[in-house]
Order: structure tokens, then sequence, then C-alpha cells
């Protein structure tokens, strides 16, 4: 009988505690008879996905610019002028920061037909 | 003159007014939340409503309605959990204590809930659905994916757990109205 006892009074307790008012019970029940859904919570939802958004654009444009600075990269290595002197057959082609290449023609009783530049 | 039609909605009226306030107890109990308790309720109720007006009252109200308010009660949990840091910024861009703050401040409610969340998931589910939502044991053993002798253990053991985890019960105690 105690066992009983105290079951009802845990059931009770617990019901009790729990109960909605009346008119919340009514309003529930008079708003689901009337077919009205309840809208979900969006505005916390729209604010994750802008975020989220928001990063992959600037992870994308990072992507973006770093993959360019990379192409560009090796232009720092071309001279800025270059001169270009002929010497007979032979053509000198020569760079503001002091290198040089020289082209000259091919060589005469081999078979193949080449170039060979020599940067100095 | 006998019109079935009619009867049945006015037993539907009778279901969901029934229903409503059960509802609300379980997931406030599970989410501590009393508007997203509303919430719920409406949306399960709402939909058993849809059911019965197109395709006629499911084998059993109670069963049906709780299937969804548990599912969604899980959603809104999984939610919540996830959006808890934009929640707290928003709410606190938004000055004054909320309705859920000032229902949850009551010390019974407090207390009931600590207790609760102290009991093992599938102990309080079980017990949650048997002594607030009312449904026989068979019923909840099919919505837990159990049997109906552990549900009966478990709630067996969820209550004598919950009679040692609640503190001595204070005056005020709120009576229930249906």
């Amino acid at each position: 009988m105690d066992d009983e006892h105290a079951r009802r009074e845990v059931d009770e307790r617990v019901r009790a505690a729990l109960a909605p008012d009346d008119a919340a019970s009514r309003r529930v029940a008079a708003r689901a008879l009337a077919g009205e859904e309840v809208a979900e919570p969006r505005r916390p939802l729209f604010a994750g996905v802008t975020i989220a958004l928001v990063v992959v654009c600037l992870a994308a444009i990072a992507v973006v610019v770093l993959s360019r600075s990379r192409v560009v990269a090796p232009a720092r290595d071309r001279p800025s002028t270059l001169a270009i002197t002929g010497r007979g057959s032979v053509l000198v082609v020569e760079s503001a920061d002091g290198r040089r290449w020289i082209v000259g023609p091919p060589a005469r009783g081999s078979g193949g037909s080449y170039v060979i530049v020599v940067p100095q | 003159m006998n019109r079935p039609g009619f009867i049945t909605l006015v037993e539907l009226e009778a279901v969901a007014a029934a229903l409503a306030p059960r509802l609300i107890a379980y997931v406030l109990a599970r989410t501590g939340c009393r508007a997203t308790a509303e919430d719920i309720a409406q949306d399960a109720l709402a939909a058993l409503v849809r059911r019965w007006r197109t395709a006629g009252p499911p084998e059993s109200a109670d069963a049906y309605a709780f299937t969804i308010a548990k599912r969604r009660t899980a959603r809104a949990i999984a939610r919540r959990a996830l959006m808890a840091p934009i929640d707290a910024v928003w709410n606190a861009a938004r000055a004054g204590p909320s309705l859920e703050q000032a229902y949850a401040d009551r010390a019974e409610l407090t207390a009931v809930l600590a207790a609760l969340r102290r009991l093992r998931r599938a102990d309080r589910e079980a017990m949650l659905l048997r002594v607030v939502g009312e449904l026989p044991f068979e019923e909840i053993a099919t919505l837990t994916r159990s049997t109906p002798a552990a549900v009966r253990m478990r709630i067996s053991r969820a209550r004598r757990r919950l009679a040692a985890l609640l503190p001595e019960h204070g005056h005020g105690r709120r009576t229930r109205t249906a």
C-alpha cells in the first residue's frame, strides 16, 4: 500500500508540475481544429544559413585570390626590358638585370636543327 | 436524423480538447520550454485533425498524436542544440525576460524537470508517455519500439528513482484541470 501511495504521489506531482493552463490547452486545441500550422522559427535558421553562405563566399574568394597570385608570381622572374642586338647570324638578347641569351643558327653538318639558348 | 460526419467532428473536438493538455505537458517535460510545448502540441493536433478529416479517425488518436509530438520534440531539441549560440545572440539583442523564463522560474516545475532529466532517457520517455500522456502500456511499447513488459519495468524504475530524486513537497501544489 505504501508503494502504491508513493507511486500515486510521484505521478500526481509530475502531472501537477507539468499541467498547462486551461486557456493554453483550449487555445492549442482551437487552433489545431482551425487547421493552423505553427510556422517554424526561421529567423535563427536564416541567420545560420546566411553566416554559412558568407563563410563559403569568403573561402571561395580567398582560393581565387591565392590561385591568381600563384600564376602571376613567375612573371616577377621575367626581365622587364629586353635589348636585342644582331651580330651576323647571331642574336643577342640582353635583359636589364644583366642576363643574356645568345641565339645562333643551326650548326652545319649536323642532322638536327636547333637553337641553343644560354642564359648568362 | 443520424449524421455520422457531424458526430465524427464532435468526437474530433472532444479528442483534441482531451489531448491538448497531455501533449503540452509531455513536450514541456522533454523540452522545458512552454512556448515550444504549445507549438509542437498544436502541430501534432493539427496533423491529427487533417488525418481525421481526410481519411477518418486513426486506430488510436492518442498514439497518432503522441508519435508526431515525440518526433517533432526530438527535432526541436536537436535544432535548439544547433542554434543555441545564435539564439543566445538573438535573445541578448532583445531585452526583457521571456515568458518561458518566467514559467521556468517556478520552483516546483524546475524541481520536477531537474529530477526527470536525471532519469535514463528510455525510462523517462516511458514514464512521461504513461503518467502525462496517459497511454496504455501496449501503445507506449509500440511508440518506443519495446515490449509492454519492458515498458512496465522502466516506468516502475523511473517512479522509484523520481521518488528519491524529488525534494520534499512544499506548499502551493497545482491541481490538474482538464
